[in-house]
């Protein structure tokens, strides 16, 4: 195992940020965060890099505790929108220093990228653009090859064109170089492919950790008659549900209902997205946006 | 994929050569110092007026001193300015711990002492060199330095740019740990003064202020900075060190 988490808990101030989080990563996978804005995605990554230590619980990263540790830091690199350079050095300086500081560092990809997203390489650093920033960021991540690379919303600022061209050279590069890889992003649907496992956090608990395929079968909407679904989800796992208007009700539930049958009460069944399932999953039922204009 | 093994002293060899090349800023404002203290020379600092019968003669002494109590500002501020979040931060970015980012920062401290105390002197040179001929006159008493002078000012120069990088230092994580010795360390420290100004000339202040500028032996007292500040740095790696990042 890469990491292991058990009962993983981080307080800012009598808050819990992360909340009793046991989980076990195998090497070699890419696995995917998700969560709402201050689900705790973040404090957790930190606390795998070794920024954060943790207030009760126990973490291993390389079965070394990551805080302080050398190992995990010369292993490891974490990736966001506020990674510090120096200012007096330019791009292609840093890059120097990557390959001092990483011994896997692909100075040819770190180059290619610099070139293939029209960099200027005596550019510094704090004057790039914000998408440009996290560009840079990434293709610093990329070169580092560390064993963990760990992506904390890395699509920060990067329009549409740029993020495919990050999920491309990614997936490429990992299987070229087979290593573990985190990602936290809001854009589950665009990463879906890369993917391989899923970890939903809400309000710093864990929801679920399992592969993306099986999070693709995991779930499915059913829709239909407010008299027919009342009976219906009684029976049922039910992961949300709305209702639409007073003769029409909508609900995610766990797969294993008896589709054909549901299907000549009248129900309209959907399959429902990893993207979609994590969204109503982690929605509190407070109603949507639509309430608060009312 | 296997792993990386880390070895300390090359990781900090690492970073500190890191930090002779993203530091490099920290000159600026050096220079600076140094050349408006050339400035502030041309006035001077003591006055003598003789007159008698039949003469009149006065006697400006100056002195280019001025350049060293700068930088040992310079270096107090230095010092505290790299426990800041930017400088940091910066190590994180690449890789570091708490300890290694300690040891290679004061290994930077020791080397900007030694470069900053080289031009400390110099400057004195040139001080010198602008005086003769900026000077409208010819009766000037030049206080003669030899190359010991030189060597020993530069060392004991050096030495004292230390203890105050280390104090900065010092100062910096202690501010790191808690903001809120941005006000304690002030009042502490104008707080002693006073105290020690009331005290007399038998106070443990003064004794302790003695036992370092008081030492005639350029070797021990290069021995008696180089523990002291030695002390100075293990105490901000051992306060530092369960201190969290990028929070």
């Amino acid at each position: 195992m890469v990491i292991e988490t058990n009962t993983l808990t981080k307080y800012f101030n009598k808050v819990k940020a992360v909340n009793e989080i046991s989980i076990s990563i195998q090497p070699n996978t890419i696995t995917g965060i998700v969560g709402r804005n201050g689900a705790g995605k973040t404090t957790f990554l930190k606390m795998i890099a070794g920024f954060l230590k943790q207030s009760s619980g126990d973490i291993n990263v390389f079965s070394e505790r990551p805080f302080n540790s050398l190992i995990v830091a010369n292993n490891s690199i974490f990736v966001d929108d506020e990674m510090l350079f120096p200012d007096v050095l330019t791009l292609r300086e840093i890059l120097v220093e990557g390959n001092r500081f990483h011994k896997n560092w692909d100075m040819n990809l770190a180059h290619k990228m610099l070139d293939y997203f029209s960099f200027n390489p005596d550019a510094v650093h704090a004057q790039l653009s914000k998408g440009k920033k996290s560009t840079f960021n990434m293709l610093f991540g990329l070169s580092t090859r560390c064993a963990l690379t760990i992506f904390d919303e890395p699509t920060t600022g990067m329009d549409a064109a740029v993020r495919k061209d990050f999920y491309r050279v990614l997936l490429k590069d990992y299987l070229a170089y087979p290593r573990t890889f985190l990602i936290s992003s809001h854009h589950l649907d665009e990463m879906e492919h890369l993917l391989e496992d899923v970890l939903l956090i809400d309000k710093g608990k864990l929801l679920i950790h399992m592969p993306i395929d099986d999070l693709q079968e995991y779930a499915v909407g059913l829709s239909g008659s407010a008299l027919i679904m009342e009976c219906v989800l009684k029976d049922q796992d039910v992961l949300y549900r709305e209702t639409i208007n007073k003769n029409t009700i909508f609900a995610i539930v766990k797969r294993g209902a008896d589709v054909e049958n549901l299907k000549r009460m009248g129900i309209r069944i959907a399959p429902v997205s990893p993207s979609d399932l994590s969204i109503y999953m982690t929605k509190d039922f407070k109603g949507g946006i639509d309430d608060v204009l009312k | 994929m296997s792993l990386n093994k880390v070895n300390y002293m090359s990781l900090v060899k690492k970073q500190y050569q890191f930090k002779l090349k993203a530091y490099l800023n920290v000159f600026n404002s050096l220079i600076i110092l140094q050349l408006f203290s050339i400035l502030i020379a041309f006035n001077p600092t003591i006055s003598h007026g003789m007159s008698g019968y039949s003469y009149h003669g006065s006697l400006d002494s100056y002195t280019a001193d001025f350049s060293v109590v700068f930088t040992l500002l310079w270096g107090f501020i230095t010092a505290f300015l790299i426990t800041t979040r930017a400088y940091r931060e910066d190590d994180y970015t690449f890789v570091t711990n708490n300890q290694t980012q300690v040891w290679s920062n004061s290994l930077f401290l020791l080397t900007i002492s030694f470069l900053s105390g080289l031009t400390a002197m110099l400057s004195g040179s040139l001080y010198r060199v602008i005086f003769y001929f900026a000077k409208d006159t010819n009766e000037i008493i030049w206080h003669h330095v030899t190359l010991t002078d030189f060597f020993i000012g530069f060392m004991a120069t050096s030495m004292y740019i230390l203890l105050f990088c280390s104090l900065g230092y010092l100062a910096g994580t202690l501010v790191q740990l808690h903001k809120v010795f941005v006000f304690i360390l002030p009042v502490l420290f104008i707080g002693l003064l006073i105290i020690s100004g009331n005290a007399g000339k038998n106070n443990f202040l003064v004794n302790s202020f003695l036992f370092y500028f008081q030492e005639g032996n350029l070797i021990l007292f290069t021995l008696k900075i180089l523990v002291t500040s030695g002390l100075l740095f293990s105490l901000s790696m051992l306060l530092i060190r369960n201190k969290e990042v990028r929070v």
